[in-house]
């Protein structure tokens, strides 16, 4: 099974079609999806400014990372979902897209950030956090984020190569 | 009177995409910022900080956010400014960003120092919510309808 095929089982699920179709649910949720970037956006960089010590330092770490944690996790939680069903319902085409493909692993390293950093600086008290360690998983978590941010808007700068373009390439029998 | 063929966002593409992430990411640190006061405003942020402890940490951030993605969001309108000025979503986000910018720097950051009480303060932030996010869906609708 190819990608593409792939791509073409997910999009022809009924709801996924019933997005792509759609003239005004497709745009609520892909406006949906930037305001929870905003939104999440904000709170990933005051959690990670703080860990660098460029902002409210008189606050302890824990506090306040904890304080923030459930508005980014509903945050992500929605930012996620609509992503998921923007994805899902040009499958296809995304899967053949290198941004969309770069999005995707990017977010794997967002994840192997958590798995990694998690313990050692998210959920651990202030005092037991290595300083050095702060830095380096707010440094990443920063850059992590804002090459999936970036690399969102790009998928919609990508032009696969036409039937045309692609018949010339191959080469001669 | 409207020719952009020689703009520069028109002749390189890049340039085009790099102002739109910088539109994105600069939207998110500002409108992100400001939703963070707003919901210590509704007492449900980080309540280890006053709301006027949180303004201060971050006025600086939410202003260069704002500049930043007024100054690119005129860049991208730059390269077909006819069609933008006279598309009606497009006029209502205008709408929601010029009355964003007075009611964030003439009222929601007054309330937030803690001059008024705090009922005054839950009014603002949901105030300040649904004007950001008009902006944000006056944006994409743009290219939608």
């Amino acid at each position: 099974m190819t990608l593409a095929a792939i791509g073409r089982a997910i999009q022809d699920v009924s709801v996924f079609t019933a997005v792509r179709e759609s003239v005004y649910v497709y745009p609520i949720i892909l406006s949906t999806h930037l305001a929870c970037i905003a939104v999440f956006g904000g709170l990933i960089l005051v959690t990670n400014l703080r860990l660098l010590g460029w902002m409210l330092t008189d606050v302890p770490v824990d506090a306040l990372i904890q304080s923030l944690r459930p508005w980014k996790q509903a945050g992500f939680i929605v930012m996620v979902t609509c992503g998921a069903l923007l994805g899902a319902s040009k499958a296809e085409e995304y899967l053949a897209n290198p941004f969309f493909l770069t999005k995707l692993t990017l977010l794997a390293g967002v994840a192997l950030h958590g798995l990694y950093f998690g313990g050692k600086v998210y959920r651990r008290e202030e005092r037991l956090i290595s300083p050095s360690m702060a830095r380096a998983a707010a440094v990443l978590s920063l850059m992590l984020w804002i090459g999936v941010v970036s690399m969102g808007r790009w998928i919609a700068y990508y032009d696969p190569p036409s039937p045309v373009e692609q018949q010339f390439s191959q080469p001669a029998p | 009177m409207s020719d952009t063929s020689t703009n520069f966002l028109v002749v390189h593409e890049w340039a085009y995409g790099l102002t739109e992430i910088a539109h994105i990411l600069s939207l998110a640190l500002s409108i992100g910022l400001i939703a963070l006061v707003d919901l210590r405003l509704l007492g449900v942020g980080p309540r280890e900080v006053t709301p006027a402890r949180l303004l201060r940490a971050t006025a600086i951030g939410t202003v260069i956010g704002l500049v930043t993605a007024v100054t690119s969001g005129l860049l991208i309108a730059s390269t077909d400014p006819v069609r933008y000025f006279n598309h009606p979503t497009m006029r209502l986000k205008l709408a929601a960003v010029v009355v964003g910018l007075v009611f964030n720097y003439a009222l929601h950051n007054r309330v937030a120092r803690g001059a008024y009480s705090p009922a005054a303060g839950r009014i603002v932030a949901v105030l300040s919510l649904a004007v950001w996010t008009t902006a944000v869906f006056g944006g994409i609708f743009y290219a939608f309808t």
